[in-house]
C-alpha cells in the first residue's frame, strides 16, 4: 500500500460525547438558535399570526365572502356586525373583510420584496463602500450620506410621485429608501474586518480582492443583514401602508391597508370602522413581524440567547 | 295638489319617468300647457324639490364675522392673472366688479340674467359689432382714485393683445393674462376702443359676436374684475397681488398665504343699498375635507365648500343646513376619435345608453348631483332637455353594438384623475361607468392619475389606446360648448373631426340677438346628442353646509359666490 | 470634541450640495410642472402654456436653471412660491419653527413616559404592569403614525370634544401659547409612541441590569428606601443608555413629524412639503428639502454631540 500520492485524510478527532454530562453531543451553532427560537412564545405566537396572515393572503379569493371591488348601494356604510358585513362595509358598499383580505395580498409582497431588493443592493454598496479605501469607496460612502441626509419620508414620496403612483413604484421607493441603511450595516461590519488578521492571509495567499470579498468577508456579513432585514420588516409593513394612505400606492379600487385608511378619514365622524379595521390588521402583522423578528434576533446572537 | 306636481318633477329629474309621462300627469291634475312649460324649464323649482334647499335662513339682519372654508387655496389675487374659479369666488368677486354680472344673491329663478354691475346700461348696435357701455358715475376705488372710462380701458389693455390689430401693447400688458384669456378675446375681434367721455367706453369689433356681454362675468380663465390702475403704477403686478383695491362691496385686509383671508365691509361702496350685511369674512384654505367638516362641527367655521357626501346626513341631523342649486357645472367624458371602435356612432350611442346616470346620481351621489341631459350646464339659456339624448336603456345598447360589429364588446382605456377642482368623486363615479358599460360587453380598464399629473395628460390631448377620459367644466354663457367641441380648440382633447360643430358654432357666435343665438347654440347640442363626442354625465348641485347662525345666504346660480348679503348672528 | 464637531461640518457642506442636485433632479422629472398647476384647466391653452413657462425659466435646459438657482440660493434668494406668490424663505421659516415644536413635544412626551414606564416596569419585573406596559408599547410601536393620529383625532377631538381635531391655531379662538400647546397635544402624543416604547424597552432592560448590581445592594443594605435606591444609584447607570437613545430618536422625531403634520394639518414643514408636491411648486419644494435636509443633519450632530458630552464613557474614550 503505497501513501505516495494518496490524499491525506484528516485524522479523526477523539469521541468527545462521553464528556457531555447529558450523553449527547453539543448542539451546533444553529441548532442552538433554532431551539432558542422554539422556546420563545412570543415569537412563535408572532409566526402563527403570520402563517395565518400568508394564508389568508393567498386563499383570499376562496374565503372572502364578496369581491372587494363590488360595491353594494344598500351597503353604504354599514356598521360592523351588519348581516353579511361582520366589520361593516365602507363608503361604497364593499365589504371591509373581503378587502381586508385581498389587502393582504398587496401589504406583504410591498413589504418584503423592497427589504429583499434592499439587501442585495445595499450588500454589494456597503461591501463595495466599506472594502475600498480609495476614491470609489469615498463616492459610495458620501452618496449614501446625501440618502441619509433626506429625511426618508421625503425621497419615498419624491420618487413615487415622479414615477407615478402603483405597486412597483412603491417596492422602488421603500427599496431605494432602506438601502442606505442596509449599507451602512455592511460598510460598517466590512471595515471592521478588513484589517483582520484572516483576510491579509488571505491577501498572502494571493487571492484576488474579490475573491476575499465574497468569501471572507461576504459571510460575515450576511448574518447582519438577515437580522436588520427581518427584525425591520414591521415596521416596513407600515411604511408601505404610508404610501398607500399617501396615495401612491396600487391606484383605486385596489384594497391597499393604506389607501383604506385615508379612505375612511372622510367619515371618520359617522362611520370610523372603515378607517379602524384596516389598522387593526397592519397592527397586527406589524406585530407579529417585530416578535418573531425579536426571537431571531435573540436566537442568532449566542450571546444574548444564553441570558435568556 | 303641490305635492303631487312636485312628486311628478322630482321624478322628471331623476329620470324615472319620461317627459311625455309627465306632461301626461301634470295635465290630469289640471295644468295647462304654458304652467307646464315653465315649470319644465324652472331648474331652480326642481331643486327646491331635493332634500337641498336653495338659501339658509333669510332672517334680516348684519354684523359678524363669517368664517368660510375653502376646499382649496387661492391662487394669486390678482383679477387679471388668478385662474380658477375658486379664487375669484372666495375673495376676488367680492373685492373687484366687472362690468356686467349676474344675479347671483335671488334665490328665484335660474339666475343666469345677465345685470349691470358698475355699468348703467348697454347699448348694443343693429349690426352687432358695437357695444357702448355707459358707467355708472361717480365710484371710486377703495384706494380713492376715480372709477371711470380710462381705468377700464387700462384694465382691458392688461388682458387683451393689441398687437393683432398692429398697435402696441399698453406697459401693463401682461402676456399670462392675456393668454389665459385670450379664448374671449379671440372671438371677441376687437378693433378698438375708444372713451367720448368719462362714463362711456365703446367697443368696436370687427364682427358680431352674440356672446360678447354674457362673456364677460366668465371666471375661471381670468377674469374682467376691475381693479385701480394706480396700485400698478406704484408697484406693478406684485403690488396688486400684494394689495388688491377694487370698487367692490368689501375690501382686502390681510392674507396669510395658503392659509387665511380676510376681507372687510367697504363702508363707501357706490351702492348703498347693496352694501355689505356682514362686518368681516374670513376664508380659511382646508384641503382636506375631513379637517373642513371637524372644524364646521366645532363652530371654528360658518360655511363649508365642498363637503363629503356621507357627512351630509348626520350634518343636517346635528343642525346644519345643507344649500345646493343647479349651476353650469357639467361633469363630462369626452372620446377618443383615433381610436377604431369608436368610429362608428352606433358605438358611442351604445356606450351612452348604457350609463345609468340617474342610478349614479341618487345611489352614488346621494342626490347631491342631477343626471346631465345636456352638454351645456343647467343654467345655460341655451340648455334644454329635449335636444335628443338617448335614455338609459342597456338592451338597446346591446343591440346597437351587435348592429355595429361590436356583439362581443370590446376593451379601452379610461383616464381618470383621483380628485381636483368640481370632481366630485371622480373614481367612485368612473368605477360606476366601467361597472354599468361592462354590462354591455364594453370592458372599461381605469387608469388614475394624481390631478396635476392627470391635467398634464389631459391639457396634451388623449394619446394612443387611451379611449376616453374626463373632465369638469361649464359656463352660463352660452358660449361655452365652443372650448370642447370645436375641432381646433385646446378643450378638445378627443380629436372630435367633425367640422359641422364649428359651422353651427360659427352661426350662433355671430348671431344678432340672443333668441337666435339660443337656437343655434341648441343646435350645437342636437348634433352633440347624436354623434356622442361629448358624454355628458352629470351636473353637480355643489352642495355646501352651512351653520344656522349664518343668514342671508343664498346658493349661488353659478361657480362665484356674491357675499354680500350674508351676515352671522353672534 | 471641536475638531471632531470641524470635521461633521465639513462633511455636512458636500452632502448639502449633493441634496440640492438630487432633489432639482427629481422635481424636474416628475410629470406636469408649475405651469400645469398655476393655470389648471387653462393648460388646455397652448399659448398659456407657453407663456408662464417662459415667464418662470422653465424653456431652459436643466443644468442651466440648477445653476441659476444655485446662484441665487447662494446669495440667500430662494425664489417666489409659485403657489402662494411670497418669498419662499418667508414661507419655510416659520413652518419650519413649529415643527420644530412639535419634535420637540414629541421629544418631552417620549423621554418623559418613555423613562416612568421604563423605570416602573423594571421596578416591578414581570408584574401585570410591566407585562401590560410591554405590550401596550409594542403596540403602539407597531402601528402606522398615522392611524393611531386618527384614532386620537377620533376620539379625544370627535367623540370626547376634549382636543381640537386639528390645526395649531384656534380659527376664532387665536394663537396664545395656551391654545397651541392644546392643539399640540394630540399631535406630539402620536409622534412620540413609536420612540417612547423604544425608550421604554431600553430604560428597563438598563435598569434591570442595574438593579441587580452591588452598588444598589450595598444601598439596600444601608437602609435606604427602594426610591432612594432606584432613582438615585441604580438610575444614575441606566442615563448613558438613555441619553444615547434620545439622542438616536431626536432624527427619527423630526421625520415622523413630517407625516403627522399632514393628518393633523399642523402647519409645518412637512405639510408644506406635501401641499407643495400636489401643487408642484418646485421653488417651494427645492428651498424647503434642502432645509429640511440640513436641520436634519444638525439635530443629528447635536444629539451626537450631547451624547458624547454626557456620557462619561465616550469622554473616557
Amino acid at each position: 500500500m503505497s501513501t505516495v500520492g494518496a490524499p491525506t485524510r484528516r485524522p479523526k478527532l477523539p469521541d468527545a460525547r462521553h464528556l457531555h454530562p447529558s450523553g449527547s453531543a453539543p448542539k451546533s451553532s444553529f441548532q442552538q438558535g433554532l431551539a432558542s427560537l422554539v422556546a420563545d412564545r412570543s415569537a412563535m405566537i408572532g409566526l402563527i399570526v403570520l402563517l395565518i396572515a400568508v394564508g389568508a393572503a393567498i386563499f383570499a379569493p376562496w374565503i372572502a365572502p364578496y369581491d372587494p371591488n363590488a360595491g353594494e348601494g344598500a351597503a353604504i356604510l354599514a356598521p360592523p356586525l351588519s348581516p353579511g358585513h361582520l366589520l361593516g362595509a365602507d363608503q361604497q358598499g364593499r365589504d371591509i373583510l373581503s378587502r381586508i383580505l385581498f389587502g393582504a395580498r398587496l401589504a406583504f409582497p410591498e413589504a418584503m420584496i423592497p427589504v429583499a431588493a434592499a439587501a442585495i443592493a445595499g450588500t454589494i454598496l456597503g461591501l463595495l463602500g466599506g472594502f475600498f479605501k480609495g476614491i470609489v469607496g469615498e463616492i459610495i460612502m458620501r452618496s449614501l450620506d446625501v440618502l441619509f441626509a433626506i429625511p426618508m419620508v421625503l425621497l419615498a414620496i419624491a420618487i413615487a410621485t415622479t414615477l407615478g403612483s402603483g405597486l412597483p413604484t412603491v417596492i422602488l421607493s421603500m427599496a431605494v429608501v432602506i438601502t442606505p441603511y442596509i449599507a451602512r450595516v455592511v460598510a460598517t461590519t466590512t471595515a471592521q474586518i478588513r484589517s483582520a488578521p484572516f483576510v491579509d492571509a488571505a491577501r498572502c495567499a494571493g487571492f484576488s480582492e474579490w475573491r476575499i470579498l465574497r468569501r471572507e468577508i461576504l459571510p460575515h456579513v450576511i448574518p447582519s443583514v438577515v437580522v436588520y432585514g427581518t427584525t425591520n420588516m414591521g415596521a416596513m409593513v407600515v411604511f408601505a401602508a404610508g404610501f398607500g394612505f399617501l396615495g401612491l400606492g396600487a391606484p383605486p379600487p385596489a384594497a391597499d391597508w393604506g389607501a383604506m385608511i385615508s379612505d375612511g378619514m372622510k367619515s371618520l365622524g359617522s362611520a370610523p370602522w372603515v378607517s379602524t379595521m384596516p389598522g387593526i390588521a397592519i397592527v397586527a402583522v406589524s406585530l407579529a413581524f417585530n416578535y418573531l423578528g425579536d426571537g431571531l434576533r435573540v436566537a442568532l446572537d449566542p450571546r444574548l440567547r444564553n441570558r435568556r | 295638489m303641490a305635492n303631487k306636481v312636485n312628486d311628478a318633477l322630482t321624478d322628471l329629474v331623476r329620470g324615472k319617468i319620461t317627459r311625455r309621462s309627465f306632461v301626461q300627469r301634470l295635465t290630469a291634475l289640471g295644468l295647462a300647457m304654458p304652467a307646464i312649460d315653465s315649470l319644465l324649464r324652472a331648474g331652480a323649482a326642481v331643486a327646491a324639490e331635493s332634500p337641498y334647499s336653495v338659501t339658509g335662513d333669510m332672517k334680516e339682519g348684519s354684523g359678524g364675522n363669517l368664517v368660510v372654508g375653502q376646499e382649496s387655496n387661492w391662487d394669486v389675487l390678482d383679477p387679471a392673472l388668478g385662474t380658477g374659479a375658486v379664487t375669484w369666488r372666495t375673495c376676488l368677486y367680492q373685492i373687484y366688479e366687472s362690468l356686467v354680472s349676474r344675479d347671483l344673491d335671488n334665490p328665484q329663478g335660474i339666475g343666469n340674467q345677465v345685470v349691470p354691475r358698475i355699468t348703467k346700461s348697454i347699448d348694443q348696435s343693429s349690426d352687432g359689432k358695437t357695444y357702448t357701455f355707459h358707467l355708472q358715475p361717480g365710484v371710486t376705488f377703495t384706494d380713492g382714485t376715480p372709477f371711470d372710462a380710462d381705468a377700464v380701458m387700462w384694465n382691458i389693455e392688461r388682458q387683451w393683445d393689441q398687437s393683432k390689430t398692429g398697435k402696441q401693447n399698453a406697459p401693463q400688458f401682461n402676456k399670462t393674462a392675456a393668454a389665459v384669456r385670450s379664448w374671449f378675446w379671440e372671438p371677441a375681434q376687437m378693433l378698438e376702443m375708444t372713451a367720448p367721455d368719462k362714463n362711456t367706453v365703446v367697443f368696436h369689433l370687427a364682427k358680431p359676436f352674440s356672446q360678447f356681454v354674457s362673456g364677460m362675468p366668465e371666471a375661471g380663465l381670468g377674469t374682467m374684475g376691475i381693479s385701480s390702475p394706480e396700485v400698478w403704477k406704484k408697484g406693478g403686478d406684485a403690488a396688486i397681488a400684494a394689495t388688491p383695491v377694487g370698487t367692490g362691496p368689501f375690501l382686502f385686509e390681510s392674507q396669510v398665504p395658503g392659509d387665511t383671508l380676510i376681507i372687510a365691509k367697504n363702508p363707501k361702496y357706490w351702492n348703498s343699498s347693496q352694501a355689505a350685511k356682514a362686518d368681516r369674512i374670513t376664508f380659511k384654505a382646508l384641503p382636506d375635507a375631513a379637517t373642513r367638516v371637524a372644524a364646521l362641527r366645532a363652530g371654528d367655521v360658518h360655511i363649508v365648500f365642498a363637503p363629503p357626501t356621507q357627512e351630509l346626513a348626520s350634518l343636517r341631523q346635528a343642525g346644519f343646513i345643507v344649500t345646493a342649486r343647479p349651476n353650469p357645472h357639467l361633469w363630462y367624458l369626452q372620446l377618443n376619435a383615433n381610436e377604431p371602435y369608436w368610429k362608428d356612432a352606433r358605438v358611442r350611442q351604445a356606450f351612452f345608453m348604457s350609463i345609468n346616470r340617474a342610478g349614479m346620481a341618487s345611489q352614488l351621489l346621494k342626490d347631491t348631483v342631477l343626471p346631465a341631459v345636456s352638454a351645456n350646464g343647467r343654467t345655460c339659456p341655451s340648455w334644454t332637455d329635449k335636444a335628443g339624448y338617448a335614455d338609459y336603456n342597456p338592451e338597446a345598447a346591446k343591440k346597437l353594438l351587435a348592429e355595429a360589429g361590436f356583439e362581443k364588446g370590446f376593451d379601452t382605456i379610461f383616464q381618470i384623475p383621483t380628485g381636483g377642482s368640481g370632481e366630485i368623486d371622480p373614481v367612485a363615479m368612473a368605477e360606476w361607468i366601467a361597472g354599468d358599460a361592462a354590462k354591455v360587453g364594453i370592458r372599461i380598464k381605469l387608469q388614475t392619475m394624481e390631478w396635476i399629473s392627470y391635467l398634464h395628460a389631459w391639457a396634451s390631448g388623449m394619446g394612443a389606446g387611451i379611449g376616453m377620459n374626463q373632465q369638469s367644466w361649464g359656463m352660463t354663457s352660452m358660449y361655452w360648448p365652443n372650448l370642447p367641441l370645436r375641432t381646433s380648440s385646446g378643450l378638445n382633447v378627443g380629436h372630435q373631426p367633425d367640422k359641422q360643430f364649428d359651422m353651427l358654432l360659427d352661426e350662433a357666435n355671430s348671431a344678432l340677438d340672443q333668441d337666435t343665438a339660443i337656437a343655434k347654440y341648441r343646435a350645437v347640442d342636437m348634433l352633440n346628442a347624436k354623434e356622442m363626442w361629448l358624454v355628458p354625465v352629470v351636473n353637480d348641485l355643489a352642495p355646501v353646509v352651512i351653520s344656522p347662525k349664518v343668514k342671508g345666504f343664498v346658493h349661488t346660480s353659478d361657480w362665484w359666490w356674491d357675499l354680500k348679503k350674508v351676515w352671522v348672528e353672534a | 470634541m471641536l475638531t471632531y464637531l470641524a470635521q461633521r461640518v465639513a462633511a455636512a457642506v458636500p452632502t448639502m450640495f449633493g441634496v440640492s442636485v438630487v432633489t432639482f433632479a427629481l422635481l424636474h422629472i416628475v410629470p406636469g410642472g408649475p405651469v400645469v398647476a398655476m393655470l389648471g384647466l387653462a393648460a388646455s391653452n397652448p399659448a398659456a402654456v407657453a407663456a408662464i413657462t417662459r415667464d418662470l425659466g422653465l424653456d431652459k435646459p436643466i443644468w442651466e436653471q440648477y445653476l441659476i438657482w444655485l446662484k441665487r440660493a447662494l446669495s440667500g434668494d430662494f425664489g417666489m412660491s409659485t403657489e402662494f406668490h411670497v418669498p419662499v424663505l418667508s414661507l419655510v421659516g416659520p413652518k419650519l419653527a413649529h415643527t420644530l415644536l412639535l419634535t420637540a413635544g414629541s421629544l418631552v412626551y417620549a423621554v418623559v413616559l418613555g423613562t416612568i414606564i421604563g423605570i416602573v416596569a423594571a421596578v416591578h419585573y414581570r408584574s401585570v404592569f410591566d407585562r401590560a406596559a410591554m405590550f401596550v408599547t409594542l403596540v403602539g410601536a407597531s402601528a402606522p403614525v398615522f392611524w393611531i393620529g386618527l384614532l386620537l383625532s377620533y376620539l379625544f377631538a370627535i367623540r370626547l370634544g376634549w382636543l381640537p381635531a386639528m390645526g395649531m391655531t384656534s380659527i376664532i379662538g387665536g394663537s396664545s401659547p395656551l391654545i397651541v400647546l392644546e392643539h399640540l397635544i394630540l399631535p406630539a402624543f402620536a409622534n412620540s409612541i413609536i420612540s417612547m416604547a423604544v425608550i421604554a424597552r431600553i430604560v428597563r432592560s438598563s435598569m434591570l441590569e442595574a438593579l441587580v448590581q452591588p452598588y444598589v445592594l450595598a444601598a439596600r443594605a444601608r437602609g435606604l428606601s427602594r426610591t432612594r435606591q432606584v432613582l438615585v444609584h441604580a438610575f444614575r447607570n441606566v442615563l448613558p443608555d438613555a441619553i444615547n437613545i434620545t439622542g438616536l430618536q431626536v432624527g427619527f422625531l423630526f421625520g415622523g413629524a413630517l407625516i403627522v403634520e399632514v393628518v393633523f394639518a399642523w402647519p409645518g414643514v412637512g405639510y408644506l412639503i406635501y401641499s407643495s408636491i400636489q401643487a408642484r411648486d418646485y421653488v417651494t419644494l427645492q428651498a424647503s428639502v434642502l432645509i429640511v435636509s440640513a436641520v436634519f443633519v444638525i439635530v443629528n450632530l447635536l444629539a451626537d454631540m450631547a451624547r458624547i458630552a454626557l456620557d462619561p464613557r465616550e469622554q473616557a474614550a
